[in-house]
């Protein structure tokens, strides 16, 4: 007998709590069960209370939470935390001192199993993916701040957890550790087949690692959408008195080593870039800041630039006192991009929402 | 010299001294978990009754227990209508009285110990599949146990030394109630003070080994978990 799902899982529900003058109010939420989910706001706009309150840390929370089709919060009537099946990565890696790497581990992992879940982790893989191989046989207290927040990921996972939730697991790492460790995120992202929630105020982080992103402030939700469409609008506030750009999501589908190049594939178009380091197949984020994109009317035939899209103007507005800010979309994906042009060219093209135009990109960045 | 000497003293004082510390080490526990929970003005009222015990003299607690463990008293009372024997004058009663008086001894440390090390442990403990026991046994206990050695320390030795509540509720009642300190007060009121003297420099050697013997474990622990 199968059941048809009329909406897809989701992590759903309304929450409010009052903690001293701070005041959560969320809203109707429901973030859906798939990839990274990162929620962004500045310090004191409520993510962290958010995230703690979805887990449970706040017996004060009032509302409803459902996990898929799980009640966590109901009428006052919350689910104990270590029955919700979450793992939640804080800030510190707050790992249990009087055990050392390797009962730090297995902690979550005794107990998964005890509990009879199914081991869709391994201890290998969490080792591989988080390069703890030579962590092992250390002692807790010598490990540095990214090594030890590399173990309490890798605990958490091996806890077979069903949601994976971090807050803002990088914040307390200097810049050198945060480098260090951006790399083995971005290999969670591709390898876990669990949702992520991703607290962050770091515009980087979610640049590169979010699928999706809920803006907060002042204790509400005051935006959910896609990572492309957050990263890719003008006013974002990822993006607060930075210049206008674009991140694309692309794969990695062939090395030219001859010509020093990579082809990335953005939708069904491809781009060349610099060569990169990445294996094929591998998911690169590109960036493309407004102000390198010029609109032609058809694909040029004699050109030194490599990367043309074909496109359609969406809107038009006012950006400074030359030029304006379009947004475009791809017209093969419908992904969105943003170009800066000038209004005497808008005015001597006569460009206008709705028209195919092309545009030329004169150079992409990756994000790294 | 020694013979026809009483140990009898000795053995009560450290017996009652041992159940007085285990009990206390099992009703502290959740006793003290609350307290470092708790904030506020009802926090500061529990403090000072858990206190309470630190500044009232002896026989004033004493005096409160006699009179409500008494068969006629109000707790006696319900004691007595259970059909058990009189709490007043046993051993019991004096392990009930020194629990009451050395209680601050171990709520305090364990109190201080459970504040210091906050919730975060328990709530990535949660996150790992722990219930609450288990959250107890594995993270809570390995990381206070210095706080658990340095309370039932004090409450033993506390206990051992006490001597006004022991009077009130036990009286003095060789073999049953009278303990060490009793004892010694009894030779030295009766100028048997060689038996004074024994009794003392017995309870001098046991507190040094028992104390030396702690720190040292203590010591240890303090390496182990830094």
């Amino acid at each position: 007998m199968t059941q048809i799902q009329m909406t897809p899982a989701a992590l759903s529900g309304n929450l409010s709590v009052q903690l001293g003058d701070f005041i959560l109010q969320t809203g109707d939420f429901a973030i859906p069960l798939t990839g990274v989910t990162a929620i962004f706001g500045h310090s004191g706009s409520g993510k962290t209370t958010f995230i703690r309150c979805l887990a449970g840390f706040e017996n004060n929370a009032e509302g409803k939470v459902n996990f898929g089709n799980q009640p966590w919060l109901q009428a006052k009537k919350s689910l104990p935390i270590h029955k919700r099946n979450i793992g939640y990565v804080f800030q510190e890696a707050s790992l249990f001192p009087h055990l050392d790497v390797e009962g730090n581990l297995t902690y979550g992992l005794k107990r998964a199993l005890k509990a009879g879940k199914a081991q869709t982790i391994t201890f290998e893989q969490v080792v591989d993916w988080l390069g703890l191989s030579a962590l092992l046989d250390r002692d807790v207290q010598t490990l540095s701040g990214g090594e030890r927040q590399r173990v309490a990921i890798a605990r958490t996972l091996l806890s077979q957890p069903a949601i994976l939730m971090m807050d803002e697991p990088m914040a307390a790492l200097d810049l050198f550790a945060k480098r260090a460790i951006m790399p083995y995120l971005e290999r969670l992202r591709d390898a876990l087949e669990i949702p992520i929630l991703y607290i962050s105020h770091s515009p980087q982080e979610v640049e590169r690692l979010a699928d999706r992103v809920m803006f907060m402030e002042k204790g509400r939700i005051v935006d959910f959408e896609p990572i492309e469409q957050a990263l890719n609008r003008e006013g974002t506030p990822l993006y607060q008195g930075e210049e206008p750009r674009s991140v694309l999501k692309s794969r990695l589908v062939e090395q030219l080593e001859p010509e020093g190049l990579s082809r990335v594939q953005v939708g069904d178009a491809s781009l060349f870039v610099p060569h990169l380091p990445q294996t094929v197949g591998s998911e690169v984020r590109l960036v493309i800041a407004a102000q390198q994109i010029s609109l032609m009317k058809e694909k040029p035939e004699f050109t030194s630039m490599l990367n043309h899209l074909p496109v359609t103007i969406e809107s038009i507005e006012p950006h400074n006192d030359y030029s304006v800010m379009m947004r475009l979309r791809l017209s093969a994906s419908s992904l969105p991009l943003m170009a800066q042009v000038t209004k005497r060219s808008i005015q001597s093209l006569q460009l206008a929402p709705g028209q195919h135009w092309v545009a030329a990109i004169k150079s992409v960045a990756i994000l790294d | 010299m020694l013979a026809g000497m009483d140990f009898q003293p000795l053995w009560i004082t450290f017996k009652i001294a041992f159940l007085t510390t285990v009990i206390l080490i099992v009703l502290s526990t959740p006793l003290a978990l609350w307290l470092a929970k708790i904030q506020g003005k009802k926090k500061a009222v529990l403090e000072a009754v858990v206190a309470l015990p630190l500044v009232l003299p002896p026989t004033v607690l004493g005096f409160y227990f006699l009179v409500l463990l008494s068969p006629t008293g109000y707790l006696g009372s319900i004691w007595a209508s259970f059909g058990f024997s009189p709490l007043t004058f046993s051993l019991s009663g004096v392990v009930i009285g020194s629990i009451i008086y050395s209680l601050p001894f171990m709520v305090q440390p364990l109190m201080q110990g459970f504040e210091q090390l906050g919730k975060r442990p328990s709530e990535v403990a949660a996150t790992l599949g722990a219930g609450p026991l288990d959250r107890f046994f594995s993270v809570i206990l390995p990381l206070t146990k210095r706080q658990y050695l340095l309370g039932a320390t004090l409450a033993f030795a506390h206990t051992v030394g006490e001597f006004g509540v022991v009077l009130m509720i036990g009286g003095n009642i060789p073999g049953v109630t009278q303990v060490a300190s009793i004892a010694i007060y009894d030779h030295v009121e009766q100028m048997e003070y060689t038996q004074a003297h024994v009794l003392s420099l017995i309870m001098l050697i046991l507190s040094l080994t028992v104390l030396t013997i702690v720190y040292g474990m203590n010591r240890r622990m303090e390496v182990k978990v830094g």
